[in-house]
């Protein structure tokens, strides 16, 4: 026997993800799933959240995924206005897929952003905007925690983080690797936990479990050679993207809170001598 | 990044295709196991596989016990989160054990070769016996708390006639839903036994149809691999590649680290132990050793489909970490096209079952909440 390579090989004729012809035969669906209510009510939303697009309107405000591609500008100066929200849960705001597969077999983990740091994220981003998280692990009166609140602005958030996710929205098959950990639906499950809250305005953020993407390698080096050195690099790269996902979660939190006139807020320029202002917040 | 720790160096089993011969009295001290725990969780990095091996790791179950525990202890401070995986030749598998690993969860992955005849041709007891009836008992015991416990087959050319008839066996009759099917490429191949094996393998095709159609849940790596490499292409395949020493590691009884399963009986490949850590430079030359491509598959249509970036396999049946095993490229030759046949017959038809199992991402997700649903 012998090493023989093959040559001029025709090209399968099952098209490959990118191709866009399997979207339309993924609507035929396995007759075991069309009689699972379950999966078919997870297929229906699915398939709703894909087509659904924001609205003005505080109803879809208040339920809606928005998914924005830039980040709001920062803000310096945040005034509370006297009304109160109509709907006291801020929607999710979706950056970062948050779901990831792990297992032993062929899959690269993604990116996970501890709830320690995730803390510490949102608090700096809050606080950029005037809002000052000055307690931790507060209970709700639905009996979760809070993971920040600030009493001044009577703003609070939860942050769905792995260990959430591995109460609420971690499967598992128990007896493959093979694990699912879905940090959105987690943020959901949490959202409609969150919905009756009556005393602090919340936010819900999720960890974005951003995947390793291998990137091309344009050295001269073979793909194969460079691939040790990029999947290193990559584990780096990826928790940067993941962390600047979560930052235009709270950005676009912020922007919620001015859009639905939570906040009045103005930009103040920078101080004379080169200073950045520092945020003031106005108490109630 | 998955670690492999070997227990133990003895089994209770004499399996005439074992490619590490056991050893007695080889098995990891409680101080060494600390050791290795915490190297590991001083290295973990997010998401962690542990696979406990062997021999056979089911001789120290209380060292699979004491490693678990002290892995769940170092979770939160090493902020790693750890998932469990052990294989074993099923002897020592009891209801008590599934009990325990069901509810860690620890993933268990038996060892069984097909039905009685393939089995039993290359899998015996210590004292000669054949192993199937035991063994099958266990699967069975086993897949009533884990119904996704995979099956790891090894196929031989004195077993290949029987591949298609192991594979129902396992699937039809036992219920495995995950078999992980692997030829022994170090075994005497000739050119009348990959005849059998393409006939084989398009008896498989006709099975995996037929599964399909009837919506059955199942995994058969062969033809899931080949898809893959086809569906999600080059980057996602290369992205899942072994990348010898850098994705795996395996922590022999003594402590010695090596970059992979195959390599745990040879000194000479080690790179590093537990209490010192690893050789960079050691691991970076046998890294990009293995990164080395033979000039023929250089020019071939299924170099990024195939199992010729192996380290391990090249290095068993060649001696050399980049070089593929011809028996290997013929064994491909014939498996690719099969599946890719089937691949496009399964498309054209559009069978629902096929398009959302290899197309749809969510998939893993919704037959998780099938399962369920259905529990």
């Amino acid at each position: 026997m012998n090493i023989r390579p093959v040559k001029n090989s025709k090209t399968p004729c099952y098209p490959t993800l990118t191709s866009d012809e399997t979207t339309l035969h993924l609507q035929s669906l396995p007759e075991r799933w069309k009689r699972n209510s379950v999966v078919a009510a997870a297929l229906t939303a699915m398939l709703l959240l894909a087509e659904q697009t924001p609205s003005d309107t505080p109803e879809a405000a208040a339920t809606a995924i928005e998914c924005t591609d830039a980040p709001h500008l920062p803000v310096y100066d945040v005034k509370r206005t006297a009304e109160k929200p109509r709907h006291m849960v801020s929607p999710i705001f979706k950056h970062g897929k948050g779901r990831g597969v792990t297992g032993c077999i062929v899959i690269a983990p993604p990116s996970f952003i501890s709830e320690d740091e995730a803390r510490i994220i949102i608090r700096e981003e809050l606080a950029r905007s005037g809002i000052i998280i000055d307690r931790q692990d507060v209970e709700a009166s639905n009996g979760l925690l809070f993971d920040g609140v600030s009493d001044p602005a009577q703003i609070a958030f939860v942050y769905a983080s792995r260990d959430d996710v591995r109460r609420m929205a971690w499967k598992h098959p128990g007896g493959s690797s093979v694990s699912l950990i879905d940090a959105l639906k987690c943020a959901k499950i949490l959202h409609r936990r969150f919905s009756h809250e009556k005393e602090y305005l919340t936010a819900v953020f999720y960890d974005p479990m951003e995947a390793l993407q291998i990137p091309k390698d344009n050295t001269d080096e073979s793909y194969r050679e460079a691939y040790s050195r990029l999947f290193n690099m990559e584990i780096d790269n990826s928790h940067e993207r993941a962390i600047t996902q979560l930052r235009w979660q709270v950005q676009d939190f912020i922007g919620w809170l001015v859009l639905n006139n939570y906040l009045s807020v103005q930009q103040s320029p920078p101080e004379k001598d080169g200073n950045t202002a520092e945020p003031r917040q106005q108490d109630r | 990044m998955h670690y492999t720790v070997h227990l133990t160096k003895e089994c209770s089993m004499r399996c005439s295709y074992c490619y590490s011969p056991p050893q007695s009295g080889n098995a990891m001290s409680s101080d060494t196991a600390a050791a290795a725990i915490d190297f590991i969780s001083r290295n973990a990095a997010g998401n962690t596989g542990i696979v406990f091996f062997g021999g056979e790791p089911l001789l120290r179950k209380d060292l699979i016990i004491w490693c678990i525990d002290r892995c769940k202890a170092l979770e939160h401070p090493s902020q790693a989160y750890y998932h469990f995986k052990v294989s074993t030749n099923g002897l020592a598998l009891d209801r008590e054990f599934i009990d325990y690993a069901t509810g860690v969860p620890l993933t268990i992955a038996l060892s069984i070769d097909g039905d009685a005849p393939a089995h039993n041709t290359h899998r015996r007891s210590i004292d000669g016996h054949p192993t199937s009836g035991p063994v099958t008992d266990a699967a069975r015991l086993l897949l009533e708390r884990q119904p996704y416990a995979p099956a790891l087959m090894v196929i031989t050319p004195e077993t290949v006639d029987r591949y298609a008839s192991s594979l129902a066996f396992l699937v039809e009759e036992i219920g495995f839903r995950y078999v992980i099917a692997s030829l022994n490429y170090a075994g005497a191949w000739s050119d009348d036994h990959l005849g059998i094996l393409k006939k084989q393998y398009l008896q498989i095709a006709g099975l995996y149809e037929k599964w399909t159609r009837e919506e059955r849940k199942f995994y058969y790596s062969p033809f899931e691999r080949v898809f893959a490499s086809r569906i999600r292409g080059r980057e996602h395949v290369a992205c899942n590649r072994c990348a010898l020493g850098v994705r795996q590691l395996s922590i022999d009884p003594d402590g010695t680290i090596f970059p992979c399963i195959q390599f745990v009986r040879d000194p000479e490949y080690a790179i590093g132990d537990v209490w010192s850590g690893i050789d960079e430079n050691r691991r970076q030359a046998l890294s990009q050793n293995a990164t080395l491509t033979n000039a023929a598959c250089e020019a071939c249509d299924y170099r990024y489909r195939c199992e010729n970036s192996c380290s391990c396999l090249n290095w068993q049946t060649t001696g050399s970490l980049s070089a593929v095993s011809p028996v290997l490229c013929e064994t491909e030759r014939i498996l690719i096209p099969v599946a890719d046949r089937l691949g496009e017959k399964l498309y054209r038809s559009k069978s629902p079952m096929f398009m959302h199992k290899q197309y749809n991402p969510d998939y893993p997700f919704l037959s998780l909440l099938e399962d369920d649903a259905d529990a």
